[in-house]
């Protein structure tokens, strides 16, 4: 089992330290859909954008909240969010999508989760023009602490590959999965303090979803040191859990299980 | 092209779940474990290889030669690393080039040219290398300005002239090939021969899984015919025909 585990993490490093392939495929298959429209995925921050400001003012209106304080959380936190729920429902879907290729040529299954990721963190970045954007509307200084995302977000997409690669196995194998995973993504989305912040909440019993929630947690290792907020060690050390167990998982099926994908399909 | 290309192939053995709605289907497993009524239904298994040995040296032309569903292309897959097989092992020395399946990783609304670099990619060549060859596969689809246009606007002709182009392009020690591609006008398909043949005459080892038996007369020195899964006779291409042609005759 040693030696299985060991062989899949090498095949898996010989891709990631080669973008050559899945880099490249991503950024084409971005400039793809840059074709017949002007903006291309800008369309989605577009749409971003619009939800953010009708959506915000709304919540922040009802709910009573200072404007100010809620928005930058609410648009950062669905950005965020997006980036999430596309990545693993994608990810779901990555191996029956790309069956046709994978019974056509050899490669490491490995290749077209990592490409997928890519395509979909070049689409967050466009989104981050909202963040830019808020930054200059707002008053607020840059920060040092905002460099804190960047290991906040390796967190993440540690947590998006093994989870894509889980979950994509177990698609394959069992198709009613991927139908769960979108209903699924959509009650995380409510239970996730991104439509309503940890504020309102603290005190009822509702506060105890923020800590259990992985999703919370990988969210704000994000989006608290992007809006120059504070990040406590617990977070941090949860955060860094989180991925452990999902890359953990994610392996643990790739070894087992990356020589059956193809019979599937 | 190297003389060290060697495939050996021991005792391999490929099953197929054949997976229907019922066992793809979490729930079923779900209520069949919870309702203990029966057993969750046995998954349908194919065997689509049995037990099948080979050792193919550098200079043999190998021919699979069998009926409809008899595991040729489950073979050529396996030689290609496609599927890896549920018993036994397969030790392949020498870069495969499997022309099968040509249009995988095409995208029909990318241009000619950028298709020309995600097949590359797709089949595992190098950025730069794709670059550096780039000009020379337009030059063979003879397809011109219209490279920059998008693959949807090619007729089909054109279509398989582009795909042939940048399938062929790559070298390999190892030609698998599904049936000989033919592609395009009567002109260009003269073309493309004379280039597989160029790719099949410098290649080490070529198997051809085909039911032509004149082009596996012309092009093999060697032959096995598969039936079920199962080697059923190998050796010379004229035993192992007549073999093949007496069980067809004697079918139809």
């Amino acid at each position: 089992m040693g030696s299985r585990i060991q062989l899949a993490v090498n095949e898996i490093l010989a891709q990631v330290t080669r973008p050559d392939r899945w880099g490249t495929l991503a950024l084409m298959d971005i400039s793809l859909r840059y074709r017949r429209t002007v903006i291309g995925p800008l369309w989605i921050t577009l749409t971003l954008a619009a939800t953010i400001a009708s959506v915000g003012t709304v919540y922040a209106t009802l709910f009573k909240q200072n404007i100010a304080g809620f928005l930058p959380l609410f648009a950062v936190g669905l950005i965020v969010w997006t980036l999430i729920a596309t990545t693993l429902q994608e990810g779901s879907g990555i191996f029956v999508a790309s069956g046709h290729l994978i019974k056509a040529v050899p490669a490491p299954l490995i290749v077209h989760v990592l490409q997928m990721i890519a395509r979909n963190v070049l689409i967050f970045a466009h989104h981050l023009v909202i963040v830019v954007l808020l930054y200059v509307v707002m008053p607020w200084p840059l920060h040092w602490d905002m460099l804190l995302a960047v290991p906040g977000f390796a967190i993440l997409l540690a947590v998006l590959l093994g989870g894509s690669v889980a979950l994509g196995m177990l698609c394959a194998r069992f198709r009613d999965i991927g139908s769960a995973i979108v209903s699924g993504l959509q009650f995380i989305f409510f239970l996730t303090p991104i439509i309503w912040t940890e504020d309102a909440v603290r005190g009822t019993a509702f506060h105890w979803l923020i800590r259990a929630n992985p999703f919370a947690t990988l969210l704000d290792l994000v989006r608290r040191p992007l809006l120059s907020l504070p990040t406590d060690a617990e977070q941090w050390l949860l955060g860094v859990f989180y991925a452990a167990v999902a890359c953990a998982i994610g392996l643990g099926c790739y070894a087992r299980y990356r020589h059956r994908v193809a019979y599937w399909l | 092209m190297s003389p060290a290309a060697h495939i050996v192939l021991r005792n391999v053995s490929v099953t197929f779940p054949v997976l229907s709605f019922r066992d793809r289907s979490l729930r079923s497993r779900f209520v069949s474990e919870v309702t203990r009524r029966r057993k969750a239904a046995v998954p349908h298994i194919i065997s689509a290889l049995n037990d099948v040995s080979l050792d193919i040296r550098a200079g043999d032309r190998l021919a699979i030669i069998g009926g409809n569903g008899a595991g040729k292309t489950t073979l050529l897959r396996v030689l290609a690393g496609i599927y890896h097989p549920t018993a036994g092992s397969v030790d392949v020395l020498g870069r495969c080039l499997s022309l099968f399946d040509l249009s995988a990783g095409i995208d029909e609304e990318a241009t000619g040219y950028e298709n020309i670099m995600r097949r590359g990619l797709v089949i595992g060549a190098r950025r730069a290398e794709i670059d550096a060859r780039r000009a020379e596969i337009a030059e063979f689809t003879e397809l011109g300005d219209r490279l920059d246009l998008p693959l949807r606007t090619y007729s089909s002709g054109m279509m398989l002239r582009l795909i042939f182009a940048v399938a062929t392009a790559v070298e390999g020690e190892i030609v698998l090939l599904d049936e000989w591609i033919g592609v395009g006008d009567q002109q260009f398909r003269k073309k493309a021969r004379q280039r597989l043949d160029e790719i099949v005459a410098r290649a080490g080892i070529l198997v051809l899984a085909s039911h032509d038996v004149d082009l596996i007369r012309n092009t093999c020195n060697r032959a096995i015919l598969l039936q079920e899964g199962r080697i059923a006779a190998a050796g010379a291409i004229e035993d192992v025909l007549q073999r093949y042609l007496a069980g067809t005759g004697a079918a139809g």
